[in-house]
């Protein structure tokens, strides 16, 4: 039975999750408050934290409710609150439409939402690409002919384009990045996890968070499973 | 639309013999609620979306206006052999008068509206399948669930309606190319003038013709894109579950189309 939404309800909750997957071992158990950012360590889990693909076992709930309780809609809607960014090499997902450009990709999931309209958007997806490093804006180019380095970058502008942001997915988001492009990947982390946005990071190594200037709280360790 | 596995879908795989129907009374349902869904959705504004014009405006492009020279050669034949024919045994049974009723009904009721569904079914259905499936088996369309985005409203609504839209628009072409080349035909022969031909064939269309025309060119059109697009976005496994995909899709557009025109003939004309 889904909790009803309070300020104190977590915004991702993983009761005794397994994951699928031949690199996903253990159980792991997870409360993601507002704001805050923590670590995963798992292989590519997004679709399934996400409710796409089906987990092993357990439970996976947003804003207090696990996704086999929300309406079609009501799913749609939380999704669209939601960023990810998806591991270049995941298992089970693509991480681009291959017959839309990646400019066009970007801006798919933002353009159902009702309160934005496409020049708006447009202008914040610009801006927001040069803020991390695409002097030109979005690449207008299919993806299979996009260098990786603008890939990710461009996946960056998709993950922080919702709005309302609610909770951040970032699977292994610096693989392939230009390091010049960290410190304003940082920054952006940072600017909406003051506005209450929740980021889970989840990648097999364990991520510096203090050496790449993340302000974490005391209890960031990786959630390792148990 | 689902993407889990069950053992129809297996079956399929595995080159089942039943691979050509449409697997039982649950597909059954779940093709009719997502006809219903994509109809519906298609009414209401707000899911008109700028990706969503978009893909309408692309999906016309590619299945009707491509196909327009197609559907032009196609016209123009038709009307050559169907005028030589109805003129040879009107004129042996002494009624040649009524060769303009009698085209109107072999072209209006039955020819348009039948080539305009087997060119679409031909040029779009496979690719709209191959295209769909492979976005299923490669995770793009589990991609663009992650991020919320209505797989009936972006995939299948603006695929649907744009083959409905292409499939009206052929079938009037056809028509016109059809009479146009039946009255050059018959200047040829040299038995009738255009004048009186177009006036008998004009006296002899009945309201029922039009709607018979434009239903049967919409109808099974929209049906084809909602046929194409369950059976693509359903399709599990790996690639080589691809090809057998676009073979059901098309067979299944078929049976649509002659059940949607039996229907219709039966409405239309009973």
């Amino acid at each position: 039975m889904a909790a009803p939404e309070t300020d104190q309800t977590p915004v991702l909750r993983l009761e005794a999750v397994r994951f699928s997957g031949l690199r996903n071992e253990g159980t792991f158990d997870l409360e993601l408050g507002r704001g805050e950012i923590r670590h995963l360590r798992a292989f590519a889990p997004a679709l399934q934290i996400l409710g796409i693909v089906p987990l092993a076992s357990g439970t996976v709930s947003v804003n207090g409710k696990p996704w086999e309780e929300r309406s079609v809609i009501d799913r749609e809607r939380q999704l669209r609150r939601i960023g990810t960014v998806y591991h270049p090499r995941g298992p089970s997902s693509s991480v681009w439409v291959g017959n839309l450009d990646i400019d066009e990709n970007v801006r798919l999931a933002a353009h159902f939402d009702p309160a934005r309209t496409s020049t708006t958007l447009g202008r914040q997806a610009d801006a927001l690409a040069k803020r991390v490093g695409l002097a030109e804006g979005l690449p207008t180019t299919r993806p299979a002919v996009t260098p990786l380095p603008d890939q990710v970058l461009s996946q960056w502008v998709r993950a922080f384009l919702p709005d309302p942001l609610d909770l951040l997915l970032l699977e292994s988001p610096l693989e392939g990045a230009p390091a010049e492009s960290i410190a304003a990947f940082v920054a952006e982390i940072e600017r909406v996890r003051n506005a209450g946005c929740s980021i889970l990071w989840i990648s097999e190594a364990v991520p510096d968070f203090v050496a790449l200037g993340i302000h974490a709280g005391p209890d960031h360790d990786p959630n390792t499973p148990t | 639309m689902k993407g889990g596995k069950n053992e129809k879908d297996v079956a399929v795989e595995l080159g089942d013999p039943g691979r050509f129907r449409l697997h039982g009374w649950d597909a059954a349902f779940d093709f009719f609620t997502l006809a219903t869904e994509c109809a519906v959705s298609a009414l209401l504004p707000r899911s008109w979306r700028k990706p969503v014009r978009t893909r309408l405006a692309k999906q016309i492009l590619f299945a009707g206006v491509e196909a327009v020279p197609f559907t032009v050669f196609a016209g123009i034949l038709m009307g050559i052999v169907l005028t030589l024919n109805s003129y040879r045994w009107l004129e042996f049974t002494g009624r040649i008068d009524f060769l303009g009723p009698a085209l109107s009904i072999l072209v209006i009721r039955e020819a348009a509206p039948a080539f305009a569904c087997v060119i679409l079914v031909a040029a779009s259905a496979s690719a709209m399948t191959t295209e769909l499936a492979t976005m299923r088996v490669s995770g793009e369309i589990g991609l663009l669930e992650s991020q919320g985005i209505n797989l009936v409203q972006f995939l299948a609504m603006p695929r649907a309606v744009g083959l409905a839209i292409a499939g009206t628009c052929l079938a009037l072409i056809f028509v016109a190319c059809a009479f146009v080349t039946a009255a050059v035909t018959i200047l040829l022969i040299g038995r009738m003038s255009p004048g009186p031909f177009f006036d008998s064939i004009f006296s002899s269309i009945v309201p029922a013709d039009f709607i018979s025309l434009l239903g049967r060119g919409t109808v099974p059109a929209f049906l084809i894109g909602v046929i194409c697009c369950h059976v693509g976005v359903n399709t599990t496994g790996s690639s080589t579950a691809v090809p057998q995909a676009v073979t059901r899709a098309m067979l299944l557009s078929v049976a649509a189309t002659l059940v949607i025109s039996a229907l219709f003939a039966l409405i239309a004309y009973l």
